[in-house]
This record gives C-alpha cells, sequence and structure tokens, in this order.
C-alpha cells in the first residue's frame, strides 16, 4: 500500500487496514422496564450512529413486549417508550 | 481530538479511535449449551442457551447461519460471576446449530504475544489491540418485517371441542421482506436482535343440541339443552431474519403457540382449558396484533476471520 494503515499479524497476514470497515463502540448501558435515558457523547459529533437494542429478558406472554425507541439526535442519543428492561449498544463509524 | 489516536478507512469513517471502543473478538461456541424447545410443527421452532463464562462486560454476539432458515438473538441474560447466556431462536426442523461469536472491548479479553498495536484510551485502558482480532465489519443495514406473517388464516380444519387441532398448517408463516446484499464473505455472521412481535390467533365455534321429548315440526317438545365449545388457536412470533447466497429476508419464527378452550351448557359455563398443544399455560400476550417493526438493524461479520 502507498499509504494508509495495515496491521499484520506475526505471520505478516493483514488482519486490520484502511480498506477495513467497522462499528466502534461507544457505549453499553441498560434501560430498565418502562424507563429512559439520554447521554450525550460528544465523540458522535458528526459520525455515522447505530443503535442496537436487546430485551434482556424473554418476551412475556401476558402483556405486550413494546421495544424502547431509540433516537439520536447531534450527539445525543436518547431512549424512552419500552416497556421491557434492554441492553442498548451505542456504536459509530 | 487534542491527543490520542485517530485512524480512518478509505471512506473516512472511524477505524480506531482513543475515544471508543473497538470491539474484538471475545469466544465462540460451535453449539448450544442448552436446547430450551423443539418442535416441528409452526414452520419449526428451536430456542437454544449458549452459555458464556469468563466474559466480564457485555457482550455483542453474532452468529452463523448453517441453513436457510430464520434466526435471531431472542435474549442476552447477565446470570453473575462474569457468565452470559445468548439465546437464539431459529424456524426450520434441520438438526444444525449455529456458532455462536462473542465481541467486546479488548479489555475484555486476554491478548497474548509482543507483536501488534495497541491503542490506549484517556484512562489508560485499551481502545484496539490487534493481537485479540479486532471486528471487521463487512455490511448491514436496516430491515422491516411483514406486518403479517401470514397473508390469511384459514379455521378449516380445526376443531372447536376442546382444541385438539395441531394448528401448523393455519400459523406457519409465509410472509417476509426481501433485500439483495452483494459482495458478503462465504460462511457471513451475523448480529441481529429480534425486536419484532405478532401475534395471531383464529376462534372456531361448534355446538350441539340435544333434545329429551320429540320433535315436532321442527321444535323441540320437552326438555332441551345446548351445548357451545369455543376454541382459541394462536401463535406467537418474532422477527428473524434468514440468508441465502446474497438475499437476505426479514420474516417470522413461531416462537410459542397455544389454544384455550370454553365450553358452555345454555347459558351455564362448565369448563374451560387448554389443549394438549398448548406450550405456555394457554396464555396469549395479545391479540392479532404486530408490534416493535421499525428500526431492526442487523451487521454482518466475516466469521471465517475468527475461526
Amino acid at each position: 500500500m502507498a499509504f494508509g494503515l495495515e496491521l499484520r499479524d506475526s505471520s505478516n497476514t493483514v488482519t486490520f487496514s484502511s480498506a477495513s470497515v467497522t462499528w466502534n463502540q461507544v457505549a453499553f448501558f441498560s434501560v430498565a422496564a418502562n424507563g429512559s435515558a439520554s447521554n450525550t457523547y460528544s465523540v458522535l459529533s458528526g459520525r455515522t450512529v447505530l443503535a442496537l437494542q436487546v430485551q434482556i429478558n424473554a418476551p412475556p406472554l401476558t402483556r405486550k413486549a413494546i421495544a424502547h425507541t431509540i433516537t439520536v439526535s447531534g450527539t445525543t442519543v436518547s431512549v424512552t417508550g419500552g416497556s421491557e428492561a434492554a441492553y442498548i449498544l451505542v456504536l459509530m463509524k | 481530538m487534542s491527543f490520542g489516536f485517530l485512524a480512518l478507512n478509505n471512506n473516512n469513517d472511524v477505524l480506531i479511535s482513543s475515544d471508543t471502543k473497538n470491539l474484538h473478538f471475545l469466544q465462540k461456541r460451535t453449539s448450544p449449551t442448552t436446547v430450551s424447545f423443539t418442535s416441528n410443527d409452526y414452520g419449526g421452532m428451536r430456542r437454544w442457551i449458549y452459555t458464556f463464562s469468563n466474559v466480564n462486560t457485555v457482550p455483542v454476539p453474532f452468529f452463523s447461519v448453517p441453513t436457510a432458515d430464520y434466526y435471531a438473538i431472542s435474549r442476552v441474560e447477565d446470570k453473575g460471576s462474569n457468565t452470559w447466556d445468548i439465546e437464539i431462536i431459529r424456524s426450520g426442523t434441520s438438526t444444525s446449530t449455529p456458532e455462536v461469536y462473542l465481541f467486546a472491548p479488548p479489555t475484555a479479553g486476554s491478548p497474548s504475544g509482543n507483536h501488534g498495536m495497541v491503542v490506549f484510551s484517556a484512562d489508560g485502558s485499551s481502545s484496539f489491540d490487534s493481537r485479540l482480532k479486532p471486528l471487521a465489519i463487512t455490511g448491514g443495514q436496516s430491515v422491516s418485517h411483514p406486518t403479517n406473517p401470514r397473508t390469511s388464516y384459514s379455521s378449516s380444519g380445526l376443531n372447536a371441542q376442546y382444541c385438539p387441532t395441531n394448528a401448523s398448517g393455519t400459523f406457519t408463516p409465509t410472509e417476509y421482506s426481501s433485500y439483495t446484499i452483494n459482495g458478503q464473505p462465504s460462511k457471513p455472521i451475523f448480529s441481529f436482535f429480534s425486536l419484532a412481535q405478532a401475534e395471531r390467533e383464529v376462534t372456531v365455534q361448534d355446538s350441539l343440541f340435544e333434545c329429551d321429548g320429540f320433535n315436532a315440526y321442527g321444535a323441540c317438545v320437552g326438555a332441551s339443552r345446548t351445548y357451545y365449545w369455543t376454541s382459541k388457536y394462536w401463535a406467537f412470533y418474532r422477527g428473524g431474519i434468514r440468508w441465502n447466497n446474497g438475499n437476505l429476508r426479514a420474516g417470522w419464527v413461531v416462537v410459542e403457540k397455544g389454544c384455550n378452550w370454553t365450553y358452555l351448557k345454555d347459558s351455564e359455563f362448565l369448563g374451560i382449558g387448554t389443549g394438549g398443544d398448548s406450550g405456555s399455560g394457554g396464555n396469549w400476550p395479545y391479540s392479532n396484533e404486530t408490534i416493535n417493526t421499525t428500526a431492526n438493524s442487523f451487521i454482518i461479520a466475516n466469521g471465517a476471520n475468527y475461526d
């Protein structure tokens, strides 16, 4: 390569380079059932953000398991409206 | 940044940053620790638990797709003592099971060797460590599951008396949204958390008229009674994704099903119960609704890089 970053392992195989794509973890936090959260991460400025959520418990068969709504506005990630406890994973690239 | 390390890739996206944490390969399990549920009806249902120990942070799971069935991560549970349960659901009847890979920030791993590059955060912890196989993404996007798991739900063949029917033919999911995703590796692994859910139910009724006297011109002369049976068959679906050589489908997996019945004589209540086919005690979460179909995203990596 003429420029860029290239990482090789001990056997000289390229393991990571400027041609790679990844999502970097900014935060991983939990939100309680019927709870909400709003967190600001300055590192998100100008970046593409992906927020994933996974419900901690299996959906109950006695009520609706409404997922949280996640909104990203600038550098703030807001989570609200879900009926179940969930993990929120904030990624950026 | 005023200090630290930042590497951008050819698309000007962040590759490594001392302000964030790269995800790194942590562990892999080739088969489930526990089989939670298995049925070959309703399009096939599987629920597996993969238990991982020595994981000191919240992991990000990926799964392989050895068959062209619908898969999803349905639950991530902290069991305490650095042990985590990852629940995977799948449609279909194959005996093949997916491999599950865990990724986490490098502080959760145990790097070895002196060859490579480490980037440290301002607090002194590592944010990137090439010795731990950093996660490289090959694709990903949002998907929307179709509103209806099937286009129609027929009551044909369903018996109303005490839920005796296997309703697989009524509820097996058929609908999906299709996406073409090119340029993926031969062994893609997916991180997809199931959020979409749906419930559908079909109610069937039957009655029997008994006359103790005699029938005169269509009317019963003497004592009579009417028996009424009602059976409500239902299925509970969760969203999954199916991969087949560049074609990705967002569809449905039946994860629970059941049937409730009631039995009355005239207006007198004689009984209530569930059919032998009810796997959850007969309860259903809501009636004929589909929820959580927005913001279902997945990401893809090359599983061969971490085998």
